[in-house]
């Protein structure tokens, strides 16, 4: 099976699916004739014309905003927003119009599209380097993924586009580049679905994106002091797959949440509440949160390492459960 | 904390008690409420029942000793205690104090149920009998992952938590322990803050487990039918509920005798009169005149009833059931006999409707078919009383300083001192004697 | 000048407007309407001569204040008064209300509540109209505060930028809610902002329906013809608050009364007249039967039942997903429910 990147993955998925549907076109900042900020639409207006590959002015409103429009007059946009910085921008148009319209006129119309967009960090300062997956995991009628794997990406991309809701994809600039086995054949991975990353039957793992990576590498040196974790890798944010963690809650009873993302509201606070709400008798420690902490990311590339979190972090937070 | 089990004073003159029996052995559980030994007074054998829980730690008269009223005969103490020879006596007034004191730990977590292991009322921290003056230790914090149960016998001590200390265990730790029966202030803890955790109930060994029965040769298990239970359940409950107290009368029966013999003669079948019978009527009779007894405890009030129903005692080769004739008071003496009958016999074969066995407001209990010349019976809860038959014999008795032979027979009517006193219980009785010494009033 | 049916069709629909508002507004009064009421009164002509202009599979998004267009695009009064009642037989199905009416057979897209945010909609219906080779146009309506907002400023520039057929469509009632225009606006003749984006805009006399009628005709062929977008500002007064509850401090009697002399029923009434394309007898009879609808759609209104409380988790995927609906596990925890 041919082993890509991550990046590769997310072009296949892109490539196959304007390939298989006239209908999906592409748009955003820069990603035409620049091919994309990370690259990820290089050569492709070559390919398939400005037409399907449409630079657009840096309007993120009116970008997420025709999209919307597009979406539900029967085209399949995916929309690229840059940065998930950038998305701030757009914030009215998910949240009121892409995620409502299908509700609020009583299912006469749909809003069959995607938004695409990288969290990421490297001395980009603060408001270059934020991660905010959960503002949208918050919203009825979103649907939120964030693959960790090329496989995943792939998979899940395709299964973003030919979803009839708005599907939010969040990549990760700093795993674009990490490979993984992905099959050439067409296959779609489901919306709404965790994953067991790593079995094991000591602590649980529960993270996404980079985090899933930090914490597979953090289970790969625990192993060697015979400490054996489970990871889950969630994939979906809304809706949230809780089955596989209370599945591994019940067989480990200790578990770790790790997101790169601040602490307080994110993403850990709702798997512990709905670990405390389904998981309770079988909880032997406290959730343990790993995160990034709270403040705006600073420029100094020591102080932004520190802001974050990594394996280190991942590990002693492994520790600290099993006591 | 231990309990002492006194020679208990019942009645103004009893000076002396004669242990007849204990019904426990030293080492054996005991529950609040429970008898634990029968005693003979001047007047009667009486059951003393615990006031504490625990285990009979200690025996200190045995059966047929006499022993002064106020002496201490017995101790109960907790699991594991240990006990001196008897302590100065705190009256039973004070032991009673004693308890509710400190930590219930029965109750400590979220309602974990501690089965089999009676801890009786909160007694403060348990492990002070040994651990008065030592330093309260933090279980040392583990430093790697692995050393699981092992960690938990050796480093662990028996927990020492102060008084009123909430005990600190994971959701998980209280699921195990309570479904284990264990209870968790006895489970050291090794977690954070000396939380208890999976592996500290893992590796639990319980320090004494009481023996709550010890086989010595082989048994048979006999499991428990329904009506095993509940008769377990709803005897137990009335006897711990309800004080009981006894009133014995004895009934000349020889007019009763000739009455019955008359009486049978001219009816047929069904309708043919039992000494049970006449007992029924004479109770149904007895009730109206004294509403009182025909009555139950509600808590807050007492509540008398307006029908007079008697229910009527039919032993089962499993255990015992209770049909009820209702309205007893205005039936003939035929349709009782038609009644009792008809509900005995449905009663053996399982036939009879729930509102057959329920509804009654009195019961009547003849053992008189096993020649028993008396007996206590347990009240019927809701009722509150229950008057227990005995056989009718001939006896030598005395009437106007002559010694004749009547046919005699003892009614022992057991009351629920809460709704009726030994005044009312005794007219009560006398009433019954009255109807059976005279049967024709039975049929006016 | 039109034919004299299409003369007296805008005339019995402006009056349907007129007397669909007024309804409302006694809805409103006793509660059978909820939550926010924007009415029309006064601005019929712009609908009825704007939306007259398109072919049926035009697409129209619009603003909050959307009754007249909806009624001007022939969705049927009785849905849209039992969608203002919030009963399940309303054309949102009770979910969307006053400002969120919508009918997906006739190309209405919808009311929308946030000012400026539905204009790039209209530019991503044009965006399709022009990837699929057809020859539809979209239009957005919007009010004169609306060009002050980021939204405006975007559609307009990428809509140039692409020459998307659109048509923004201005109604200028000279009040951003209580704000006069030239307290906000940086300019009163909003179509002049077109030079900015380089393309047509237009001012139109909003009380006339035929004035709307022939810009906005003028306007589609432009549109289809693939020259880009056309930017009309319709001048136009609403001789209502703003919402119910608008006391109306901010503009003067005087100024009311000026514009009520020109009101397009009115005056277009008189001008059936004087031109001979109606009789008073016809045109009383259009006012009966416009009565006798309103009568029925409050009817139909009142008599429909409110949607069950159990089909509340409706339409929130298009997708379902297995294991992501919440909201009827949540649903299922809630106390009974008690009107």
């Amino acid at each position: 099976m041919p082993v890509i990147t991550y990046r590769e993955a997310l072009r296949q998925a892109l490539r196959e699916e304007m390939l298989r549907d006239d209908s999906v076109f592409i748009l955003g900042e820069d990603i035409a004739y620049y091919g994309g900020s990370y690259g990820v639409t290089k050569g492709f207006v070559d390919e398939f014309g400005e037409k399907r590959i449409k630079d657009t002015p840096i309007s993120e409103t009116a970008i997420i905003g025709a999209a919307t429009g597009a979406a539900m007059t029967g085209l399949r946009p995916i929309a690229e927003i840059m940065s998930f910085n950038f998305i701030l921008q757009a914030m009215d148009q998910i949240v009121n119009h892409s995620a409502k319209i299908h509700y609020m006129f009583g299912g006469q119309f749909q809003a069959p599209m995607v938004i695409r967009t990288p969290a990421g960090w490297s001395q980009l300062s603060a408001t270059h380097s934020q991660t905010l997956e959960p503002l949208f995991a918050y919203i009825p009628g979103l649907k939120v993924v964030m693959p960790s794997t090329p496989y995943d990406a792939k998979g899940l991309l395709k299964a973003a586009i030919r979803d009839n809701d708005p599907v939010l994809f969040i990549e990760h600039a700093l795993i674009y580049a990490t490979k993984g086995e992905v099959p050439e054949e067409d296959y779609v991975i489901p919306i709404g679905k965790s994953v067991v990353r790593r079995p094991g039957k000591d602590v649980t793992i529960v993270s996404f994106s980079r985090m899933a990576l930090e914490s597979v590498a953090a289970a790969e040196e625990l192993a060697k002091e015979g400490i054996d974790c489970e990871i889950i890798d969630l994939r979906s944010l809304r809706p949230l797959d809780m089955g596989p963690v209370l599945e591994s809650l019940k067989k480990t009873n200790r578990v770790v949440v790790a997101e790169e993302g601040w602490k307080s509201h994110g993403i850990g606070a709702e798997v512990s509440a709905r670990i405390m709400e389904e998981g309770f008798d079988y909880l032997d420690a406290p959730v343990k949160r790993v995160a990034g902490i709270e403040i705006p990311d600073p420029y100094n590339k020591h102080l932004e390492y520190q802001a974050f979190p990594h394996k280190a972090d991942v590990i002693k937070a492994v520790r600290e459960v099993l006591k | 904390m231990a309990t002492n089990v006194l020679m208990p004073k019942m009645g103004y003159d009893m000076t002396e008690g004669k242990i007849l029996r204990w019904m426990k052995q030293e080492g054996d559980a005991v529950s609040k409420g429970e008898p634990i030994a029968e005693i003979q007074t001047d007047k009667v054998n009486i059951e003393i029942e615990a006031f504490a829980g625990g285990v009979l730690a200690k025996i200190l008269h045995g059966a047929d000793e006499d022993v002064a009223v106020g002496e201490v005969i017995g101790i109960i103490a907790d699991p594991g205690e240990k006990v001196e020879a008897p302590a100065k006596a705190p009256s039973a007034g004070q032991a009673l104090a004693n308890k509710g004191s400190g930590l219930d730990m029965a109750q400590s977590g979220e309602g974990g149920e501690a089965v089999g292991l009676d801890v009786g009322a909160g007694n403060g921290a348990k492990a002070n009998a040994t651990v008065s003056t030592s330093t309260i230790e933090e279980p040392s914090m583990v430093k790697q992952a692995n050393a699981d149960a092992q960690r938990a016998a050796e480093g662990a001590q028996a927990p020492v938590r102060r008084e009123g200390e909430r005990v600190k265990a994971s959701p998980l730790a209280r699921k195990m322990a309570a479904g284990q029966g264990l209870d968790l202030a006895e489970v050291p803890g090794t977690g954070p803050g000396g939380r208890i955790v999976k592996r500290d109930v893992e590796g639990y060994k319980p320090v004494q487990k009481p023996a709550a029965f010890v086989p010595t040769a082989a048994v048979t298990e006999v499991p428990l039918t329904r009506m095993r239970q509940a008769i377990a359940r709803r005897l137990s409950e009335s006897k711990q509920t309800a004080p009981h107290f006894y009133v014995t009368k004895a009934i000349d029966m020889t007019e009763a005798v000739a009455f019955r013999a008359q009486v049978n003669q001219t009816l047929t079948g069904a309708q043919k009169v039992s000494f049970n019978d006449m007992v029924i009527k004479a109770v149904a009779k007895a009730l109206k005149a004294y509403p009182a007894v025909n009555a139950s405890w509600a808590d807050d009030r007492i509540v008398q009833h307006d029908r007079i129903n008697v229910g009527m005692a039919v032993a089962l080769p499993e255990g015992l059931v209770v049909p009820v004739i209702n309205d007893a008071y205005a039936k003939t003496l035929s349709q009782i006999a038609e009644d009792a009958k008809d509900l005995a016999a449905r009663a053996k074969e399982n036939r009879l409707r729930p509102d057959e066995f329920s509804g009654g407001t009195c019961t009547v209990s003849n053992l008189g078919m096993f020649d028993v010349e008396s007996f206590t019976a347990i009240i019927n809860p809701p009722e509150s009383a229950i008057l227990a038959v005995g056989s009718i014999n001939k006896e030598a008795v005395v009437i106007n300083d002559e010694v004749v032979v009547r046919s005699m027979m003892r009614i022992t009517i057991s009351s629920d001192h809460r709704v009726i006193d030994g005044a009312l219980a005794a007219q009560f009785l006398g009433e019954v004697k009255r109807l059976l010494e005279t049967p024709l009033l039975l049929v006016v | 000048m039109v034919d004299k049916q299409t003369a007296l069709d805008w005339y019995r629909q402006m009056v349907l407007i007129r007397r669909f508002e007024d309804k409302c507004a006694e809805g409103y009064a006793y509660a059978k309407i909820g939550g926010f009421l924007h009415l029309y009164n006064g601005q019929e002509a712009v609908a009825v001569g704007a939306i007259g202009a398109l072919n049926d599979d035009d697409d129209i998004v619009t603003h909050y204040r959307d009754h007249g267009h909806a009624i001007a695009r022939r969705l049927d009064t009785k849905a849209l008064m039992a969608e203002l009642y919030g009963k399940e037989t309303g054309c949102s199905k009770g979910r969307g209300g006053s400002m969120h009416l919508a009918d997906a057979s006739k190309h209405f897209w919808g009311g929308y509540a946030l000012v400026g945010a539905h204009l790039p909609l209209a530019v991503g219906m044009a965006m399709r109209h022009q990837y699929t080779g057809s020859s539809q146009v979209s239009m957005a309506i919007f009010g004169d505060g609306s060009t002050n907002n980021g939204g405006f400023h975007e559609s307009l520039n990428m809509a140039a930028v692409y020459k998307l057929p659109v048509i923004f469509l201005i109604e200028n009632n000279l009040y951003s809610m209580g704000v006069a225009i030239h307290r906000d606006s940086a300019i009163d003749d909003l179509h002049k902002r077109a030079i900015g984006y380089g393309i047509h805009g237009e001012a139109v006399d909003g009380m006339d329906p035929l004035a709307m009628y022939e810009a906005t005709q003028r306007a589609a062929e432009h549109c289809r013809s693939g020259k880009g977008p056309v930017l009309l500002e319709a001048k136009t007064y609403r001789f209502r608050g703003h919402s119910m509850a608008d006391p109306e401090y901010y503009r003067n009697k005087e100024e009311v009364e000026f514009w009520r002399q020109r009101d397009p029923i009115t005056n277009w009434k008189k001008r059936l007249l004087d031109e001979g394309l109606a009789t008073e007898d016809e045109l009383k009879a259009i006012d009966e039967s416009v009565e006798r609808e309103m009568e029925e759609a409050v009817r139909f209104a009142d008599e429909s039942p409110d949607p069950a409380l159990d089909t509340l988790c409706d339409y929130l995927y298009a997708t379902p997903v297995e294991n992501g609906d919440l909201c009827r596990q949540q649903q299922a925890e809630k106390p009974e429910y008690v009107r």
